[in-house]
């Protein structure tokens, strides 16, 4: 028995490599989204509760609210901002995902978190939308928002940039 | 003359005694005293032989009031003129004087008694017979634990005579005593050490009667301030529970290392909250997209 204990190793290290007990995912970011979108312009609207998120998806949310219902947002550099745009930087996946955050915000309560896909051409239209209701903003870190952007067959041609 | 102004003096006595019992009206109202009411009744009934007798036993009585010692020597003064004994009266009046030298005769009293009165205190002022005084420095409050020290200003103190200082717990009901002592640098300064054992530490504060008289050799009262009746009293502290600092130890609000620190800390106090009240309080709100379709 102890003889032959070798002999069995050795021959099990033989034959094709093992699977790993996993199935592969293929990671990959559509070349098409990178070729239409540009980036995605992210916003924060006051009196969340008062908007139908779901007719805010379908065209630019600038032509929906008042001017004055855009919480100021703080850019990369400090300036004070209605929006901010985020160049498209998806990380490869299914769903493609990108990363980003609204800093300097006041607290408060009953907000709209609007994120736009806007196009690469000119004038830039909408291809993508997603809103999400956010209950309140407290100091410091407040839980991740899942802006989920369905993109439309046909880009929407409306004033998508908030804050040119 | 003096003779024959007895001789009117008893022949007037003799005259009421015999028509209606002697009245005499005391000067003013003293404490109760078993002697001097026995003597005012002797006098009133004229049994003035056997007033002088019960005047002089009472006068030899301890812890007598002022109003008793005087009253005693009006009654002895005015027994012995009765009797016609003018200088053992003008010896009563002069003790009387010693006692209380701005002692004056009821207006009640015969004239011819007030006029002899007069002349005796009139030559009681020419023979320089002065009177004791006495001048007591009041013991405020004092500390449980520790003796305590009268100090008296006693003039013309008399030959023979001494000065004590009574005292009692207030309630108790003997006094207590302990003599004067004359200073040696002085001949009017004396004084009195109550000690530590009779000012016993309690918790709560309690009060000591205490009066001073001046007595001579046959224990007569020459001079005082308060009586066994009329104490003067002086309160003694409650024991003191915090014992304070230890001698010599800076108290800590002396120490500059203490404001140092207080310094720094309020500075550091105040810094944080100035940055508090200016930082700005913001949030943020971390999103992550999701996309997918083709467009």
């Amino acid at each position: 028995m102890t003889r032959a204990l070798p002999l069995v190793l050795l021959l099990s290290a033989c034959g094709p490599a093992a699977s790993g007990g996993g199935v592969d995912m293929q990671l990959f970011v559509q070349a098409g989204l990178l070729d239409v979108i540009s980036g995605f312009q992210v916003a924060l609207v006051k009196s969340g509760s008062t908007l139908d998120c779901v007719a805010a998806q379908k065209t630019c949310i600038k032509g929906q609210v008042d001017a004055t219902r855009f919480v100021p947002v703080k850019d990369s550099k400090g300036a004070q901002k209605k929006a901010l745009f985020f160049p498209i930087n998806l990380v490869a996946g299914t769903p493609n995902t990108q990363d980003v955050s609204l800093d300097g915000l006041s607290p408060g309560k009953d907000f709209a978190v609007i994120v736009e896909a806007v196009s690469k051409d000119t004038p830039a239209r909408l291809t993508g939308s997603s809103c999400n209701y956010v209950q309140q903003i407290s100091v410091g870190q407040n839980a991740a928002v899942s802006a989920h952007i369905e993109t439309f067959p046909t880009p929407v041609t409306c004033d998508v940039r908030i804050d040119p | 003359m003096a003779s024959g102004l007895l001789a009117l003096i008893a022949a007037t006595a003799l005259a009421q005694a015999t028509d209606v019992p002697l009245r005499t009206v005391t000067a003013q109202v003293v404490p109760r005293n078993e002697a001097l009411e026995k003597a005012q009744g002797q006098v009133d009934s004229g049994d003035f032989e056997e007033a002088v007798k019960t005047l002089e036993a009472g006068i030899e009585q301890s812890e007598l009031t002022d109003d008793q010692l005087v009253e005693m020597y009006r009654l002895l003064g005015l027994a012995q003129l009765y009797l016609g004994n003018e200088e053992r009266a003008r010896d009563a009046y002069e003790k009387l004087l010693q006692a209380r030298p701005d002692y004056e005769l009821p207006r009640s009293a015969p004239p011819k008694i007030r006029t002899l009165y007069a002349r005796i205190k009139d030559d009681v002022k020419k023979r320089r017979v002065r009177p004791v005084t006495l001048t007591l420095t009041p013991i405020g409050e004092a500390k449980a634990g520790l003796a305590v020290t009268a100090e008296a200003h006693i003039e013309d103190m008399a030959l023979g005579a001494k000065a004590r200082l009574f005292f009692r717990r207030s309630g108790a009901q003997a006094f207590g005593s302990i003599d004067f002592v004359r200073e040696k640098s002085s001949r009017t300064e004396y004084r009195a050490t109550l000690p530590a054992f009779e000012l016993p530490e309690e918790d709560a504060s309690w009060e000591m009667d205490y009066y001073v008289e001046v007595t001579d050799a046959a224990q007569r009262r020459l001079a005082g301030k308060g009586d066994s009746y009329n104490p003067l009293t002086f309160r003694v502290a409650a024991r003191t529970k915090d014992t304070g600092p230890v001698a010599g130890a800076t108290p800590w609000y002396q120490n500059p290392w203490v404001w140092v620190g207080v310094g720094l800390g309020v500075a550091a106090a105040t810094t944080g909250v100035v940055l508090i009240a200016t930082q700005t309080q913001t949030g943020t709100l971390p999103i992550k997209i999701q996309i997918d379709g083709t467009p």
